[in-house]
């Protein structure tokens, strides 16, 4: 089961100088490391992503690490394994807890949302405003899969909050709930169950999904936990309604729909 | 001394003549003539090998104000000899100065007009080859310019994609590895000729100067551009031992500008029509009638190529990603080429694959193009040439299908057996809704669609016969199978007591509109055929040199007239398929037969 060792590219000094970027690091830890080492140095993901959470000395630490603790890449097979049984077996409870339910009615919320920092509690959006937030999107395990919150100083997206409608199905079945909850100014955790979020399916995206194994392992799985989440201004934005076009007008309430 | 040496010698006289009267006068009494002999006689210079020559005069410091004035009139001559000399000729290098130099002292605004007048004069094989040789002067000049630069960016953007739209776009593997036309290689030079001028509009959005509207503008005008040509025709799948795919490094590089101008997201959700609204949205003023093709090839790259999408905010949700793509789907799947049908077939798939079963509701069908594009579906499958696409087109419309919640499917069903026209894919429909009924009849709940009185109204569209026993069953086969087939599979599976399906109430209707008349057809049509095959043996003996009443021609080629004994053979498998027909309703009628029988002893006994 021992996997080899790959040789070690870099020395102390190297790593710690300015000349060695963290993409590089990554790369060589995601190539190397089990999964599960990675999992718990919140090294899965995008190289990018990965590089904006981390910073030099963790991954330092990382590197070290894994020479000293020896998990490389295929030392881990068993333990994946057992692994998957288990979250097969999460899935599928949750899935039991649900059923009954969900012929009366559909059932409590599928996300659970914990505040972070309070809103003003006077300003709730109404479905159909607009609102404006700051969001990170993580999996399970930490990784990042898509934020908007600037650390580096990649402009890629633009310093600017995502503004959508909410409430009207335009974005993810729990962030359009939770959103209606929040008041100007809050900032809460979501953590979402994957009806709620991409389906059980996953998200097909990313070339990169090919190549990361944790997306292949049991995408079935994936709730997306979004955090932190902070509309920051709501304005009504009842004046473009006049356009029957906007599926908002056709789905007055999910919940009606539903039941 | 050789003649064509004495004739070299006399150019450099003649400039050398012009430049000295010119040289003591002041730029404003420049006379025309005097532009036309230097052009004249600098071009004779050029065309007989003493480019060095030139080249003296034109660094001569006394001459500055002359080159400055006309020296943009060389231009055409010098792109001409260069591209005539091979590449590691030493003549080429000195005409490669010359231009430099002038580039450096000519006057930019005419000297820019001089450098895209050749770029448009240029065509097939050189096109590329001038282009590439000009972007460089033509950048350098366009950044010496100090007015108007927005103008040049989009005038020589627009000129050079042009001419490149002329080319063919490479499509095989190997083509694109020959890359014949150079055009890969050149678009890439284009991005690079960008550079600086997005640069400058990054700069200025940091610095919040809205001054650079225009130049953002122009660059965003070339990435539509590109993006219909040539990235809408290409075919943009890796490739395999292809390193870098030099399109689709392209198409990276033109993503990138939108990201980098900021454009992206709101061209990815700009929908062509002005009520949809992306809230963001400062998307440009561009004519969005004239851009859907960009934007579809733009939403391609993003959600089936994964080109960008790192770039995409992950949360929204799959309907509304399908309804946002819906508009693109329907603009690929109205044209005809294979690579555009594809990647509308790609996408549409793409879209449906983020959805669970039964998930997209029903109401979406309220929108126009989600009906049109099961349309344009059939369409493909049912008329396009190519094999594969038809293949594919069946399947993305099964996955839509299974996409739909229960009241969107017989929706859509209802919908595909009245626009459809198509036996085949009226019999496809048929067998789904025998699929949706077997599903309602096991899991004894969420039936209300596909039992009792909606789905009668629905069988009401599968068993008919349009024009009654002269409908033309050959034609329509496909249907009359699949129809027969579940007309069969509700009598055996649904009893007379239960009638969950309903097909027990409206039987009479059924055996009067459909049953009857089939039979009737049914033998018009084999006594028909059967007469027809006994004249053709007949004649066969007597004559036996064809007399033909018409031709056929498919797509221009008249095909060949069929033998004899070709046209027994399909007369013959006409036969075959009604007796198939038959055997099937006979069955049908047997086992109706058998369970009123069943009901009528039973009530008896009762009795």
């Amino acid at each position: 089961m021992a996997a080899a060792e790959p040789p070690r590219p870099w020395s102390a000094e190297e790593l710690r100088s300015e000349a060695l970027p963290k993409k590089d690091v990554i790369k060589f830890l995601q190539e190397h490391a089990a999964q599960a080492f990675l999992a718990e140095h919140k090294l899965l993901g995008q190289i990018k992503n990965v590089a904006k959470t981390a910073n030099k000395d963790q991954l330092v630490a990382a590197y070290n690490q894994l020479f000293e603790t020896q998990r490389f890449k295929g030392t881990e097979i068993a333990d994946q394994a057992t692994e998957k049984v288990k979250n097969v077996t999460v899935t599928e409870g949750k899935a039991k807890e649900t059923r009954p339910e969900e012929i009366v009615d559909e059932g409590p919320p599928k996300y659970t949302k914990s505040v972070l920092k309070k809103g003003d509690k006077t300003n709730f959006p109404k479905k159909g405003d607009v609102v404006h937030c700051w969001y990170t999107g993580k999996l399970q395990d930490g990784t990042v899969f898509d934020t908007n919150i600037q650390t580096s100083s990649k402009k890629k997206k633009g310093a600017k909050p995502l503004s959508f409608k909410v409430g009207v199905g335009k974005v993810i079945r729990g962030w359009d709930e939770a959103l209606l909850t929040m008041s100007k100014g809050e900032k809460a955790q979501l953590e979402i169950e994957p009806e709620w979020a991409y389906g059980k399916k996953g998200l097909p995206d990313g070339k990169e999904g090919q190549l990361d194994p944790m997306c292949q392992i049991s995408p079935g799985s994936r709730a997306a936990q979004l955090l932190p989440f902070v509309p920051l201004s709501l304005q009504a934005a009842l004046k473009q309604y006049t356009h029957p076009s906007a599926l908002g007008c056709l789905l007055p309430s999910r919940r009606q729909l539903v039941s | 001394m050789s003649e064509e040496q004495s004739k070299g010698i006399m150019a450099i006289d003649e400039l050398q003549a012009i430049v000295q009267r010119c040289q003591i006068l002041e730029e404003k009494h420049f006379r025309a003539e005097d532009f036309n002999l230097f052009q004249v006689a600098g071009q004779k210079c050029l065309e007989e090998g003493y480019a060095a020559q030139l080249l003296e005069v034109i660094q001569n410091e006394k001459n500055k104000v002359i080159v400055k004035n006309m020296g943009w009139n060389l231009v055409c001559p010098l792109v001409r000899c260069i591209l005539s000399y091979q590449q590691e000729d030493d003549k080429r290098e000195r005409c490669l100065k010359i231009l430099d130099q002038l580039v450096q002292l000519s006057n930019p605004k005419e000297l820019l007009l001089g450098l895209l007048e050749q770029i448009e004069q240029t065509s097939g094989e050189q096109t590329s080859e001038t282009i590439m040789l000009l972007l460089q002067p033509l950048q350098t000049v366009i950044l010496k310019l100090h007015g108007k630069k927005s103008y040049s960016v989009g005038l020589s953007l627009s000129t050079i994609l042009n001419q490149l739209s002329l080319l063919p776009v490479p499509y095989t593997k190997d083509q694109i590895q020959e890359d014949k036309l150079h055009l890969c290689q050149c678009c890439n030079a284009v991005v690079d000729f960008t550079k600086p001028f997005v640069d400058e509009v990054v700069k200025n959005m940091k610095t919040s100067e809205s001054g650079e509207k225009e130049l953002k503008e122009e660059l965003l005008k070339f990435c539509l551009k590109s993006l219909k040509y040539p990235l809408l025709t290409a075919q943009l799948d890796q490739l395999e031992d292809i390193e870098e795919h030099p399109l689709r490094h392209f198409a990276g590089e033109i993503i990138g500008i939108l990201l980098d101008i900021g454009e992206f997201i709101p061209a990815v959700f700009s929908h062509g029509s002005h009520n949809q609204n992306w809230d963001n949205s400062e998307f440009l003023d561009i004519d969005r009638n004239d851009s859907v093709d960009s934007l579809a090839c733009l939403s391609y790259l993003v959600f089936v190529q994964y080109i960008g999408i790192d770039c995409f905010p992950m949360i929204f949700s799959p309907s509304y990603l399908l309804q946002c793509n819906m508009l693109h789907v329907e603009v690929l799947l109205k044209r005809t080429e294979e690579s555009i049908l594809a990647k509308g077939l790609d996408l549409f798939e793409n879209c449906l694959l983020r959805l669970d079963n039964n998930s997209l509701l029903h109401q979406y069908l309220e929108f126009r193009n989600f009906i049109t594009a099961s349309q344009d579906l059939v369409k493909v499958m049912t008329l396009c040439p190519i094999e594969d696409l038809r293949k594919k087109s069946l399947n993305v419309l099964q996955l839509y299908i299974d996409k739909f919640d229960t009241e969107g499917k017989y929706t859509l069903f209802r919908c595909l057996l009245k626009t459809s026209n198509h036996a085949g894919v009226e019999g496809y429909v048929v067998q789904n809704i025998k699929n949706q009924i077997d599903l309602s009849l096991k899991r004894g709940q969420d039936n209300q669609w596909f039992t009792g009185h909606r789905l009668i109204s629905l069988l009401d569209e599968v068993f008919c016969l349009p024009e009654g026993a002269e409908t033309d069953l050959l034609q329509s086969s496909d249907r009359i199978m699949a129809a027969l087939n579940l007309l069969r599979y509700l009598v055996i599976k649904d009893n007379e007591h239960d009638n969950q399906t309903g097909v027990w109430t409206i039987l009479t209707k059924v055996t009067q509109n459909f049953l009857k008349p089939l039979h009737t057809g049914l033998n018009m049509s084999k006594a028909h055929y059967e007469a027809e095959i006994k004249n053709k043996k007949e004649n066969r003996q007597e004559s036996h040199t064809s007399n033909t009443v018409c031709s056929v021609t498919v797509s221009g080629e008249k095909m060949p007239n069929m033998s004899a004994e070709m046209q027994l053979q399909v007369l013959h498998s006409a036969l075959f398929t009604f007796d198939l027909i038959e055997s099937v309703l006979a069955r049908v009628e047997e086992l109706i037969e058998v369970k009123i029988k069943a009901v009528t002893d039973e009530n008896i006994g009762v009795k």
